[in-house]
């Protein structure tokens, strides 16, 4: 890295300013860092768009996903240009840095400081510990820049996308008929081609402007933390010193030329310079140990909370931290179990116990369920305002609707018999009747059951029943006797 | 069962061959229409062109001894056009009263709501009052008077949605869908060599319509039926799933659509099953579900049948 070479100014700038001057490298390589872009994305889209073109929104899906191996490219070739390094796309290409690019496709892929966080990872070729440290340096100011740039590109992005997709929507002539919508609104295979395209269109176009983004915050950052701009204006000033040196040494040869004054003030500066160089060590210590230095004065003042300073990345709590070296001070270890081992023990007993009764108690249903019968299965005791329980039921069932019959209490009667048949068929053949069933929908589920005897008789008992209970028509005593015989020949338990 | 009452369901049974012989396939929608015939309503059609909405309407008026006009509903219609206008004749030298389409029996307004708000407003009210006023005087439509309006579910672009009030005015909405496999391959099979309508077939009035609404009128109503009715009704007015529930006409149209079911079925008194067959019908166009619901996918009739879910069906 030669910072002599460097191809932007080395200066301080706010977070939002330094994002402003990762659009402007975009813009400045526009071509290189579209073209590597492309090339990264091309051909492995290509064949997603191959492999699922019967629904591409599958391949946009993968493409949307690998987004921070396509990033690389542009990411490393931006770098290179940085530092005026000519870095030919195909030679980029041929060292398409890959390392460590699994984390950053799993676990990493939701990380809102992408842009901020990949030059570690690309361009130090930073891994774990390091890495992390490194970060946590980095994150020290501006992860709130490059969070609202993550934001701002992904709403950039929607827009640049839908406003793709709706501008060849409207354009399309009608004649052309490419149907992109089905009768429903839902999007035809026309339509998800339209989509992906214009979004993966959109991608492209907005990647190199947030990856430059990041990096130019990640290069701020760095400005600041390693002065490069104060190492830059010290090698300007050797290089302005020694120019200075040169322009005298010259000027003074042209005056010797003239004359004998010249040499001797050139043979100063050169004395001089050398004097610098080697009594500087000297200086700087004698300048440390002086009245301006080597104090120590505490101020104090209110300033705002930097809340990223807080967070650091995958980093024990505090109160754990506490918590354990306070066990290991005060709490003596024993190999039995009457010590501090078997508290531990009990608590993580305790722990796990109350972890699986809240899990038993949060998914009882799928589990009853899974148990066998379901809620909806369980024997019911009342049903349609019915009591069903096989409890509630006269010992003779048919005995006692013609008892009720003959005492001209037709509905209480066929109500009887209705509700025994209910209760029995819930009881018998565990059929599932719920509340909102209708009548014909009960015989439905007996009907399903697929006993044909059983099913004629309830729907038998059901058409009648209908007639006395809404239609008011009360039947003929020679038919309730038949269903009663029927009742006992289809669902009474005793023989016949 | 009566004997007038076998007497109609049988007619109603005939009318109802007749009609699904010419209209192949769409068992469900003649019967549908011929509900909200006897229950003396309107019907609100919707589904793409080419389904036989026309075959229809014919083939119902020429079942029925009537009258049959269509309207194809344009953004220039003009109310006068429905309902009809008083113009100066020069010849006789006197305003002549000239008639529209809406006095006839059976009125197919095709696309209802590609006209703007006040022709469809004309026709809503024809379809409420029963009635057109014309130069100061009040003129009854035909009788029995009924209204087909369809409306396509796609093309949505330059229409007039009806608002909410008006589609309250038809007693059910019905979806019409594609016909089966088999029944296209008769349908194409059938009309290859003839064009649609050309074949008028059975032209004999098979049922009285003004006497079968008579009856229908008169089809009995358990008190534990009708509470059914309003309770199901009622269920969509607290169902966050819904922005907006169905009103009192709303149990007024079931009840009233599930007596036409009865006497279809050839019964002289309703069932809670028929008033829950009703349910999704009279229904789908008088509530609007909550918009979380249509991000999520759900349609009417899905949120419609997991409140009949919900609501306890009579039994005692």
């Amino acid at each position: 890295m030669d910072l002599d070479k460097l191809q932007v100014n080395a200066c301080t700038r706010s977070g939002w300013q330094a994002v402003d001057l990762g659009f402007q490298m975009a813009r400045a390589w526009f071509r290189p860092l579209y073209l590597a872009g492309v090339m990264a994305m091309l051909p492995l889209t290509a064949v997603l768009l191959l492999l699922f073109w019967k629904s591409p929104f599958w391949a946009l899906a993968i493409a949307w996903w690998l987004k921070p191996f396509w990033e690389r490219l542009p990411l490393f070739i931006a770098s290179r240009k940085l530092f005026d390094e000519d870095a030919g796309v195909w030679q980029s290409f041929r060292s398409f840095p890959v390392k460590d690019i699994l984390p950053w496709l799993l676990w990493r892929r939701f990380s809102m400081q992408r842009a901020f966080d990949n030059p570690v990872t690309v361009l130090e070729e930073l891994r774990g510990g390091q890495r992390r440290q490194r970060l946590r340096v980095l994150h020290g100011k501006y992860s709130d820049v490059a969070l609202g740039n993550q934001f701002v590109c992904f709403c950039f992005e929607l827009l640049v996308c839908f406003g793709i997709a709706l501008t060849l929507d409207f354009f399309t002539p009608e004649s052309l008929d490419l149907k992109v919508y089905d009768r429903y609104g839902d999007l035809t295979l026309v339509g998800e081609w339209m989509f992906t395209l214009s979004a993966l269109l959109a991608m492209t176009l907005v990647m190199p402007f947030h990856s430059m983004a990041g990096f130019a915050l990640y290069l701020n950052r760095r400005i600041e933390l390693e002065a490069w701009d104060i190492e830059i204006s010290f090698r300007n000033l050797v290089q302005r010193k020694r120019s200075d040196v040169t322009r005298s040494t010259g000027l003074l040869a042209s005056v010797l030329l003239a004359g004998l004054v010249g040499l001797a003030a050139s043979g100063g500066a050169e004395a001089a310079l050398e004097h610098d160089r080697s009594s500087a060590s000297d200086l700087i210590a004698e300048v440390l140990q002086g009245e301006d230095y080597g104090q120590e004065k505490v101020v104090r003042k209110w300033r705002f909370k930097d809340w990223s300073e807080e967070v650091e990345e995958e980093s024990f709590p505090e109160w754990l931290i506490e918590f354990l070296e306070w066990w290991e001070q005060n709490i003596q270890w024993s190999t039995d179990f009457s010590g501090a081992a078997f508290w531990l023990k009990l608590l993580l007993v305790l722990l796990f116990l109350g972890c699986a009764g809240y899990l038993l108690w949060r998914y009882r249903g799928p589990l009853a369920r899974l148990g066998g019968k379901s809620p909806e299965a369980a024997v019911p005791e009342v049903l349609f305002g019915l009591d069903v329980t096989p409890q509630s039921l006269p010992p003779d069932v048919p005995a006692q609707v013609m008892r009720l019959w003959g005492e001209d209490a037709y509905r209480e009667a066929l109500g009887l018999l209705y509700r025994a048949s209910l209760s029995r068929l819930i009881d018998k053949y565990e059929l599932a009747f719920r509340a909102s069933h209708t009548e014909a929908e009960c015989a439905s589920l007996v009907k399903a059951r697929g006993i044909e005897s059983l099913s004629d008789y309830f729907w038998q008992l059901t058409r009648v029943w209908r007639e006395l209970a809404y239609g008011h028509r009360i039947p003929a005593k020679e038919r309730v006797q038949q269903l009663c015989h029927g009742w006992s020949r289809e669902l009474s338990d005793e023989p016949h | 069962m009566n004997d007038s009452t076998s007497t109609t369901s049988a007619a109603l049974d005939s009318l109802r061959r007749h009609i699904n012989s010419r209209l192949i396939g769409q068992s469900q929608v003649v019967d549908q229409v011929l509900i909200a015939m006897l229950a003396g309503g309107h019907v609100l059609i919707e589904g793409v062109p080419g389904l036989g909405k026309t075959l229809l309407v014919q083939a119902l008026a020429a079942g029925i001894g009537g009258k049959f006009k269509r309207i194809q509903f344009t953004p220039d219609l003009m109310p006068g056009d429905v309902t009809g206008h008083v113009m100066f004749d020069m010849s006789q030298g006197k305003f002549v009263l000239k008639h529209g389409p809406v006095f006839t029996n059976l009125l197919l307004a095709d696309e209802i709501n590609r006209a703007p708000a006040k022709t469809q407003a004309a026709l809503l009210e024809v379809m409420q009052e029963q009635q057109v006023t014309l130069d100061g005087k009040s003129m009854e439509v035909g009788k029995p008077f009924m209204v087909l309006a369809t409306q396509n579910p796609i093309e949505q672009e330059g229409t007039y949605a009806l608002p909410e009030a008006e589609l309250d005015r038809f007693i059910i909405k019905i979806n019409i869908d594609y016909p089966q496999a088999q029944d296209e391959v008769l349908i194409a099979t059938r009309y290859a060599l003839q064009s649609f309508g050309g074949d008028q077939g059975d032209t004999r009035q098979l049922l009285d319509v003004e006497s079968a609404q008579q009856q229908c009128a008169a089809i009995e109503v358990d008190d534990k039926v009708a509470a059914y009715a309003v309770d199901l009704v009622r269920a969509t007015r607290g169902s966050t799933l819904l922005r907006h529930g169905a009103g009192p006409r709303a149990s007024i149209a079931l009840l009233r659509c599930a007596k036409a079911l009865a006497l279809i079925n050839g019964a002289g008194f309703i069932t809670p099953d028929d008033v829950k067959a009703m349910v999704l019908p009279v229904l789908r166009h008088r509530v609007i579900l909550a918009p979380e619901v249509e991000i999520d996918g759900l349609g009417v009739d899905q949120v419609l049948a997991n409140l009949l879910e919900k609501v306890d069906a009579p039994r005692s």
